[in-house]
């Protein structure tokens, strides 16, 4: 079985979570216990932060898995998991970590900043479907919990589990055959190990190992590719820095703020167009978010280059 | 004038030219299939802030290269829209600006890698 990572909303103590998570056939007391011992550098008089990751131990106590990787994220990457799990489910990010860790992505725009604003436009829009299909997954799988936990009529019942599978291959669907394994792997386990009724307990992260928590951590850098915000914050970011040179009276903020500018669009609208593009063929949508995603940083560099020859044969 | 420096200035115009071709087919071929197609509800809304720039690419290729509207995914996103068909002949010209643009910009780009003293 496995353990999972929670990102709490609110401010909260072990006890509070211990009465959250604890399984059947456990006390809340005992679990305490196997909770401060999974984050030992708690105390029963600790406060769990809001959006700082803590460890739900699993009912089997099997090999602890360490919070390093996690706990050594920004505050801003923090937040990026937290909210994903909030708002999709802890399974669901935990599968997309996976699915973007087959595609080597994170590796890349892990150093990329403008990565965010590349070819990953062009998965937006599958992105948001995706989302969406994994919405209605977790909300069909909540309404079947809910009515087996009400003890419904048995009609009512196995009409909501189909209405779940149905939603669990539609998402697969969407999520493209190569996730199929990874939800298989995390959704069902999670769904046996967590026996805390109610849509809170979808929240908490499942993780297996050590490289769970690697992928996690790798995926917190990327996460907001889920939606346009990193566009945005790529954007912000290079005015940032050209108005910092402006201010500073550094005599090339009119060229950085051409150069930047420029790249900037023309990265956007190259990673679009060619990631689009491809993703349109029976290549497929993943091979176009890499190759948009080269195309965008390939794009920003090389329109830099030529500028600033440009730049220079014309100042002499 | 050196060639690495004429490619140079060859290549930042074409980017020029494909972001400014691009800006122009949204205000008109995109702006128009979007007032046609959304009553009936069969404009593809991307559901991102792209405000239409995704859909515009779309258009882009699919007036530059006519096997691109033949393409599986384009049929289920717009069955049956002959794009090449609707567009004016300077819609067309941008579309052709937009995606030759961009590829004469990376031609460039990569032989002034290459050769730049």
């Amino acid at each position: 079985m496995t353990s999972s990572v929670y990102y709490p909303r609110t401010v909260c103590t072990p006890q509070d979570i211990a009465d959250k998570f604890c399984p059947q056939g456990l006390s809340s007391e005992e679990f305490r216990q196997r909770f401060l011992s999974a984050n030992s550098s708690m105390s029963p008089q600790s406060l769990c932060a809001p959006s700082r990751p803590v460890m739900v131990p699993s009912v089997d106590q099997g090999n602890p898995v360490g919070l390093g990787p996690l706990l050594a994220c920004r505050a801003e990457e923090r937040n990026t998991l937290a909210q994903l799990s909030h708002y999709a489910g802890g399974t669901a990010v935990m599968g997309l970590a996976n699915f973007l860790s087959e595609t080597r992505i994170p590796a890349i725009a892990g150093d990329l900043n403008t990565f965010g604003a590349n070819g990953m436009g062009a998965a937006v829009a599958q992105s948001d479907k995706v989302l969406a299909a994994i919405d209605y997954y977790d909300y069909a799988n909540n309404h079947y919990e809910q009515l087996k936990n009400h003890r419904a009529a048995p009609t009512t019942i196995l009409a909501a589990k189909r209405a779940a599978e149905r939603a669990f291959v539609k998402m697969n669907g969407v999520l493209h055959a190569r996730s199929l394994s990874y939800l298989n792997n995390n959704a069902f386990r999670m769904r046996q190990t967590t026996t805390v009724t109610g849509r809170e307990a979808w929240e908490s992260i499942p993780v297996r190992e050590s490289a769970d928590v690697q992928r996690l951590s790798k995926f917190a850098k990327v996460g907001r590719i889920l939606g346009p915000g990193l566009i945005l914050l790529d954007g912000g970011m290079r005015s940032y820095n050209v108005h910092h040179a402006w201010r500073n009276g550094d005599p090339n903020w009119k060229r950085m703020a051409f150069v930047e500018g420029g790249s900037f669009t023309l990265g956007v609208g190259a990673g679009v167009a060619i990631g689009l593009a491809i993703a349109f063929t029976p290549v497929g949508l993943v091979v176009g978010i890499v190759a948009g995603g080269a195309v965008a940083v390939g794009a920003d560099h090389l329109f830099k280059r030529l500028f600033n020859l440009i730049y220079d044969e014309i100042r002499g | 004038m050196q060639l690495h420096i004429f490619l140079a200035f060859l290549g930042v115009a074409s980017a020029v030219v494909s972001l400014l071709s691009v800006v122009l087919l949204r205000f008109t071929l995109t702006r128009r299939l979007k007032n046609r197609l959304q009553p009936t509800d069969d404009y593809w809304d991307t559901g991102t802030l792209d405000f239409g720039f995704m859909n515009t690419y779309l258009f882009a290729w699919a007036c530059t290269v006519p096997g691109f509207s033949r393409l599986k995914k384009f049929q289920a996103v717009y069955p049956g829209l002959d794009v090449r068909g609707y567009s004016k002949w300077f819609e067309r010209w941008a579309a052709y600006g937009t995606i030759g643009g961009l590829f004469l910009f990376f031609v460039c780009g990569i032989i002034v890698v290459s050769i730049e003293p």
